[in-house]
């Protein structure tokens, strides 16, 4: 069952130069239960499609319009107080980027986690703090580290502190936002399986965004491309990495690096492109080695193909 | 480089381990203990009638510190109470037929054994009659020469006389004195001196009379027709030390004003400064949240009232309205409320909300207050912390400036109305220097104090001062 579909999601940040079109008709859905993982280079607009979902947005938003319809209602039409009471993190929670600066640094943990409780439930302070350690304990820390303060705690305790906080209140959609990015390898493989097991047990979907592919083929049914504010290419996480069709895509894959492996690691040559006057026709033409006369003249749209992937290229219009 | 520590345990234990703090809190205990010694020395029904000077009339005029012994090595004198019951009395009654006559003699002693001349001194006569009493009153000296002294009639309606130093009768006395055993009248003579000096050619300068040691003698003849009468005598010698600061022209007792300054200076000092200094974070953290409108607002009107200068409105102000201490410190707080800390806040603010907690608590449904007063304003409070130490000393200083111009509290002593008193009175032109040095001093060790300690807040919480 669709959990979460988005429809023709838009946002244009206001600049003194022009519209950033940081996220440009974006379209996707998420199932109960599944995980769908964001994939593409920095400043493609992955954290702005999460804090358009969770409506978090900075003060020069130019447009913000499209469908966000979760379980069924379009939470883009609500209003912010609504929005506040019902689906912010009783619904949809978020696990933000670095978790070194997700927290504040001078409250101590067990306020912090227990916040969101006392703000939508307004459960009293003893309450609160019982479930925060009932959340702590279930991301695997122990009750201790409630009394603690943030820099008391090393880089992977923290990211399972912010994990805790996004639980707190049961939310059936989790935006995980680059959250293993500051840690090291080990950390980062702890706690994917934490994410991994919470999943099983707590029946959630994911909203996973990262950089990193190998990392988003660990945790996701569903693979989404982005590049240049725009889903590129789509499909479950076996079909991409094992038969990439985009020319991105494929590029993308052949840059991640491999233990032991003495072949040079490819690259895209150009850079990411300006979201303010993004090229015409496919915004990647101008870095495609498959470019074609088409490409530069009309945008591809975004197709369905054989095996319910979907795919903006014209190569396979 | 560390962390900055958080919690305020944490920050008090860092300030504690710098120098400065340690010194700033030895001078804090310091003052914090003379504001606990003036409920012991100083209760409040004596301070209430500072400046009432009935109250101060046994002590001498502008006495120094005891303590100034030590440093001149002379015995300078204190001050003696030759009470009327320390009197040796006998009584005579002698009977001529119809007539009765009563004859009191009453012999005061007192052993003068200081280096120096007292400042002044007073006798007191208190005749109780229904009648009319004759009284003779001569001082006998430890040389054995007799200074006469007064002879008086009192009567039921003037049954009380006061001879003082600096009065005509006394001043008579010694000037007669002295043409007794010079052979000349002197052109001025001063009593305290002429009374207790060795007979010789300097006598009547206090500057080369020498003083003479000993046995003297308060001796008074009363003579009375009716046996029931009686008559009292006192004798009060002013010295010219007094107590651990001395006294000031008005003969108060320095002491009793410095022990009250300080609890005067730190509740008004600390008062003000902890109240402007929060609500100038308070509205640092709201203009920089806010931003817009609001914070166009506060910032102007912050801009207007820190270019407004405090001084010449506060003289304006107490001089038409007559503050006491407390309305005086509503007014500096009312005029604080937007000063250099709603800047020094204000540009803080914008860098912590563009933190990933502030979003995090945004995106979790924290409210604009909630994340203005729970998230931020804990975030900048460590910074506040010096400001405030810092702000205490200036406040002290206005307080002490509005006194010294005499627009303070009209009871209570403070430091700077000491001080005012003192410049009143000229103390620098007289070499009272106890007299400012004193208030001076106390001022002085209140700012350091609070500087050290604002700069030992400095290093701990400001993480470019912390050292490596």
């Amino acid at each position: 069952m669709t959990l979460l579909s988005v429809n023709g999601l838009k946002l244009y940040y206001r600049t003194r130069m022009g519209p950033v079109k940081a996220v440009d008709d974006v379209k996707f859905s998420i199932n109960e239960g599944e995980t769908l993982a964001l994939v593409g280079e920095s400043g493609c607009g992955k954290t702005s499609i999460a804090i358009s979902i969770l409506r978090v947005l900075p003060r020069n938003v130019h447009t913000y319009e499209g469908e966000v319809i979760f379980e069924g209602e379009d939470i883009l039409k609500l209003s912010d107080e609504e929005f506040r009471k019902r689906i912010r993190w009783k619904k949809i929670s978020m696990v933000f980027q670095g978790a070194m600066n997700a927290l504040n640094p001078v409250i101590p943990i067990s306020f912090q986690v227990a916040e969101p409780l006392i703000i939508h439930e307004g459960m009293d302070k003893e309450e609160a703090l019982k479930i925060a350690a009932e959340s702590l304990r279930s991301v695997g820390l122990h009750e201790a580290v409630l009394k603690r303060y943030p820099h008391e705690l090393s880089g992977g305790m923290k990211q399972r502190v912010v994990i805790a906080m996004s639980l707190v209140m049961k939310p059936k959609l989790v935006i995980l936002d680059e959250p293993t990015s500051a840690l090291d390898i080990m950390t980062q493989a702890n706690i994917m399986n934490l994410l991994k097991k919470l999943k099983w047990e707590l029946k959630l979907s994911y909203l996973f965004i990262t950089h990193d592919l190998p990392l988003a083929s660990e945790l996701a049914d569903k693979l989404a491309v982005m590049y240049a504010g725009k889903i590129v290419e789509l499909g479950t996480a076996e079909q991409i990495f094992l038969e990439p069709l985009h020319p991105y895509t494929d590029r993308l894959i052949a840059a991640v690096p491999t233990l032991r492996s003495e072949k040079e690691l490819a690259f895209i040559p150009g850079e990411v492109p300006s979201l303010i006057n993004p090229p015409s026709g496919c915004r990647f033409h101008p870095r495609c080695p498959e470019a074609m006369e088409i490409c530069k003249r009309e945008e591809p749209p975004l197709t369905e193909i054989e095996g319910k992937r979907k795919i903006s290229c014209w190569l396979y219009q | 480089m560390s962390a900055p520590p958080v919690g305020p345990k944490a920050v008090l234990k860092e300030v504690l381990k710098t120098k400065s703090g340690i010194a700033a809190f030895t001078l804090l205990i310091f003052i914090i203990s003379l504001s606990l010694v003036v409920p012991i020395y100083a209760p409040y029904n004596i301070v209430k009638s500072w400046n009432n000077p009935e109250m101060w009339l046994s002590n001498p005029r502008c006495a120094a510190p005891v303590w100034i012994e030590l440093f001149i090595g002379k015995k300078l004198p204190k001050n003696m109470v030759i009470e009327s019951e320390e009197f040796h009395e006998s009584c005579f009654i002698v009977t001529y037929g119809n007539f009765t006559i009563k004859k009191v003699y009453l012999d005061g002693d007192f052993n003068y054994k200081y280096d120096g001349f007292p400042s002044e001194f007073k006798i007191e006569i208190k005749a109780n009659t229904k009648t009319n009493m004759r009284v003779d009153l001569k001082l006998i000296r430890p040389d054995g020469d007799e200074i006469f002294i007064i002879e008086e009639v009192l009567t039921a309606n003037k049954s009380r006389i006061v001879l003082g130093s600096e009065g005509e009768i006394i001043h008579n006395a010694a000037e007669n004195y002295v043409a007794e055993v010079l052979g000349s009248k002197p052109k001025v003579v001063v009593p305290q001196a002429v009374f207790f000096a060795v007979k010789d050619e300097g006598m009547n300068n206090p500057k080369t009379a020498k003083v003479l040691k000993g046995r003297y003698t308060l001796k008074i003849e009363a003579t009375s027709l009716n046996p029931e009468d009686t008559v009292e005598v006192s004798m009060h010698i002013y010295g010219r030390v007094y107590g651990l600061i001395g006294t000031d022209a008005m003969r108060r007792d320095l002491l009793v004003g410095i022990l009250w300054g300080a609890p005067i200076a730190l509740a008004f000092g600390l008062t003000a400064a902890i109240i402007s200094t929060f609500a100038q974070a308070i509205l640092g953290v709201i203009s920089g949240y806010l931003g817009g409108k609001v914070d166009e607002i506060i910032q102007r009107a912050t801009e207007f009232m820190m270019v407004i200068p405090m001084l010449p409105i506060m003289i304006l102000i107490s001089f038409v309205y007559r503050l006491n201490i407390w309305t005086l410190l509503a007014v500096v707080i009312i005029f604080s409320i937007f000063g250099s800390t709603v800047k020094v806040v204000r540009s803080m603010v914008p860098q912590i909300k563009e933190e990933h907690y502030i979003l995090a608590a945004i995106s979790y449904g924290a409210s604009r207050w909630r994340i203005m007063f729970r998230h931020i304003f804990p975030r900048v409070l460590p910074y506040t912390f010096s400001i405030l130490a810092l702000s205490v000393p200036g406040y002290i200083f206005l307080e002490a400036a509005l006194s010294f111009l005499g627009l303070g509290d009209p009871v209570l002593p403070t430091w700077g109305k000491i001080l005012g008193d003192a410049q009143n009175s000229g103390a620098a032109y007289h070499g009272y220097w106890w007299w400012i040095l004193a208030p001076a001093m106390c001022i002085a060790i209140t700012a350091i104090a609070f500087a050290l300690l604002g700069y030992a807040f400095d290093k701990v919480v400001n993480p470019r001062l912390r050292e490596m």
